[in-house]
């Protein structure tokens, strides 16, 4: 049976085909018995230190501070090997599917940074590994694409639908449910069926844990805030985790609101979305007066998703953490800031987090904390499209 | 109080009935249940109506299939059938504005993805809807676990949910599911999404039989039966056979000049005379 403790408050469930489901409750077991084992743990725990770069520094970026009025500290997932947080969660998941046997993995991806991530794990632990990719994200993110296929997975490009990320999961779905005896699904945000959203925020919740610890050594107290951006939401569900019941930190979660000249076409699904049952779970979706989900847009291919991980929803809900918007004009002006003033290249994801700082500085916050996601390198040619002028 | 528990009675029971009486009926003539499934809105809203009462003719139940944007359990043939219904404004609220257009000679199933029936809230559907014809509801994103814990309240005045057994599930699963769906079990052939294919899972023909041992009940087969042949084969096992990509397949490749549907019309009646079971 699916286990009862699927739900953060009414949101989750385990809505998925019938054939998903001995998978899942497999999963779960597995999920279950990895928390308990120590010796794997430790394995984990070394690989993400030797072969993954952790931990991760905390940067306290005295440039934009000044220039911003609040001081700003970055928690540095962008150093991590392949760029970006995601493979905290690849690695840890590989185990998962290591212990249930499975010699191929699958994984949906949209900026490409979990696909890398997905492909880089497989290499090194002898994984066959496929990644779904919406022929739209193929464009826009071809260093990326290059560089799965150099680590040996085979890039499937998913032509339906809108062609970006919600797509690739529907077809890595569809992949999974046929070939369920072999597979293991290494899903890569915090969305999905139940135990996903949960598995997922466990191997991320490193990111709030090492922030935790590297906060205090260094003024001896815990942040006033702390700000990620919420695509699906996987960097910040691990970064929040461990501060939700801290009621003195303040959690704000930036989801993108698309371009300012058409606010119709956005990202934000917490903001102007409804709950609604959408790949597997119940969370707030972006959706029309029939149930019919809408294409979602954003500059950042990692935030291009009409839905949201349902534990971000019942946050929301319960007030626990606060979610903004941040618009791609914003986001591409601090992308470029952030390079200027640190001489760091952020994500365009991360990019709408560094952005909203500008927004607490002007409700009179004194402090926060970002969460630098990835780093930006995939993102230099649509950033350079965009601003072909400025640059000759 | 008492009223509203009787009225929710009715309308599962009345469903159950429906849907139950024509595989009772298909069993004393010796044959198995032809359940046919159509999505509403293809190639256009009008003509699948027409399609649909069509196929009502010769079918023992009929399911109708809401368009959904994720699709998660289809393969290519209907995934692109409802990309063109969506594009034709077909959705569970035109539907339920076309609903005059319904002239069914045998019961309806609502085939849909949970989210659009969620937000048409599944109450006023199921009250809507029982008006026309339509006994029950097919969810193929709604397993045993989340229908106990949404569909279950007492006084949720609905049609009665036909759950799926999928070939990978164990027996005992397979027993509870067949315990808690309210009209006929759903088998799924083999692993995979729908659309045609040549070969069935072993553990499907298993499950059937073992549940049969132990349960009273009818057992359906669907997901990948396109062509008679296949039916003949099935009958023998199960008590109904679900088709549905096949006919898709046939109006997707429809001549201009076939307006009467019939080759669909052959086909259907091609399937209907296989599904007499072959007398020793």
């Amino acid at each position: 049976m699916l286990h009862r403790n699927r739900y953060f408050g009414k949101y989750g469930g385990s809505f998925s085909a019938e054939t998903l489901v001995p998978l899942l409750i497999e999963i779960e077991e597995a999920f279950e018995e990895f928390k308990k084992n120590r010796q794997m743990k430790e394995e984990l725990e070394i690989m993400l230190k030797n072969y993954a770069g952790r931990p991760t520094p905390l940067f306290y970026a005295k440039n934009l501070s000044k220039k911003i009025g609040i001081d700003v500290f970055l928690k540095r997932e962008d150093l991590l090997h392949t760029g970006a947080h995601k493979i905290n969660n690849a690695l840890g998941q590989m185990m998962l599917a290591r212990m249930m046997g499975k010699k191929r993995v699958i994984a949906e991806t949209g900026a490409g940074q979990h696909g890398v991530a997905t492909a880089t794990a497989a290499a090194y632990l002898g994984f066959e590994c496929m990644v779904f990719m919406g022929e739209e994200d193929i464009k826009r993110q071809a260093p990326n694409v290059r560089k799965m296929k150099l680590l040996g997975a085979e890039v499937i490009p998913v032509k339906s639908g809108s062609k970006t990320l919600k797509d690739a999961i529907n077809e890595a779905l569809r992949f999974w449910i046929a070939n369920a005896q072999d597979t293991y699904y290494l899903i890569g945000s915090v969305v999905g069926p139940h135990p996903y959203p949960r598995i997922v925020r466990y191997f991320q919740s490193v990111i709030g844990r090492e922030t935790k610890i590297q906060f205090k050594m260094l003024k001896n107290r815990l942040p006033e805030a702390l700000v990620a951006c919420v695509g699906g939401g996987s960097n910040a569900a691990g970064f929040f985790y461990p501060f939700i019941d801290q009621k003195d930190v303040k959690l704000f979660g930036v989801e993108a609101g698309g371009s300012l000249k058409d606010k119709k076409k956005n990202s934000a699904s917490l903001n102007y979305g409804k709950p609604g049952i959408f790949q597997g779970c119940l969370t707030y979706v972006l959706q029309d007066k029939s149930g019919s989900v809408l294409e979602a847009h954003s500059v950042a291919p990692g935030l291009d998703y009409p839905a949201v991980g349902p534990e971000h929803s019942f946050w929301k809900d319960t007030s626990k953490v606060e979610y903004g918007v941040v618009y791609d004009e914003e986001a591409l002006e601090y992308f470029e800031i952030l390079s200027k003033e640190e001489g760091i290249i952020p994500a365009l994801e991360s990019a709408h987090a560094v952005a909203f700082l500008e927004k607490l500085a002007k409700k009179g916050l004194k402090e926060a904390v970002v969460c630098l996601s990835g780093r930006g390198d995939k993102d230099l040619e649509t950033f350079f499209k965009i601003r072909a002028n400025s640059y000759q | 109080m008492k009223h509203s528990l009787k009225s929710e009675q009715t309308l599962i029971n009345k469903g159950k009935y429906e849907i139950l009486r024509k595989f009772e009926i298909a069993k004393k003539e010796g044959r198995s249940a032809l359940i046919c499934y159509y999505p509403f809105g293809f190639p256009d809203i009008p003509t699948s109506l027409d399609i649909i009462n069509e196929i009502s003719k010769q079918a023992d139940l009929v399911e109708i299939g809401i368009p959904f944007t994720d699709p998660t359990a289809d393969g290519k043939t209907i995934q692109n059938a409802y990309e063109i219904a969506l594009k034709n404004g077909a959705n569970i609220n035109t539907f339920i504005e076309n609903l005059n257009h319904l002239k069914l000679q045998c019961p309806g199933i609502l085939m849909s993805y949970l989210n659009p029936v969620y937000q048409f809230g599944i109450e006023e559907l199921s009250l809507r809807i029982s008006k026309k014809g339509i006994s029950g509801f097919i969810f193929p994103d709604l397993p045993l676990e989340e229908k106990v814990r949404h569909f279950n309240k007492i006084n949720c005045k609905r049609l009665p949910i036909n759950l799926l057994v999928s070939p990978n599930d164990s027996l005992l699963r397979a027993i509870k599911i067949a315990k808690e769906t309210e009209g006929f079990v759903y088998l799924v052939s083999s692993l995979g999404v729908t659309g045609a294919r040549d070969r069935f899972d072993k553990r499907i023909f298993n499950i059937a039989q073992e549940v049969k041992k132990s349960l009273d009940c009818y057992l359906a087969v669907g997901f990948g039966i396109s062509n008679p042949e296949q039916v003949r084969e099935l009958g023998s096992t199960f008590d109904g056979i679900i088709i549905g990509s096949a006919l898709v397949s046939i109006i997707e490749y429809k001549k201009r000049s076939d307006n009467d549907f019939k080759e669909l019309k052959d086909f259907l009646n091609k399937v209907k005379n296989n599904t007499y079971k072959i007398r020793a």
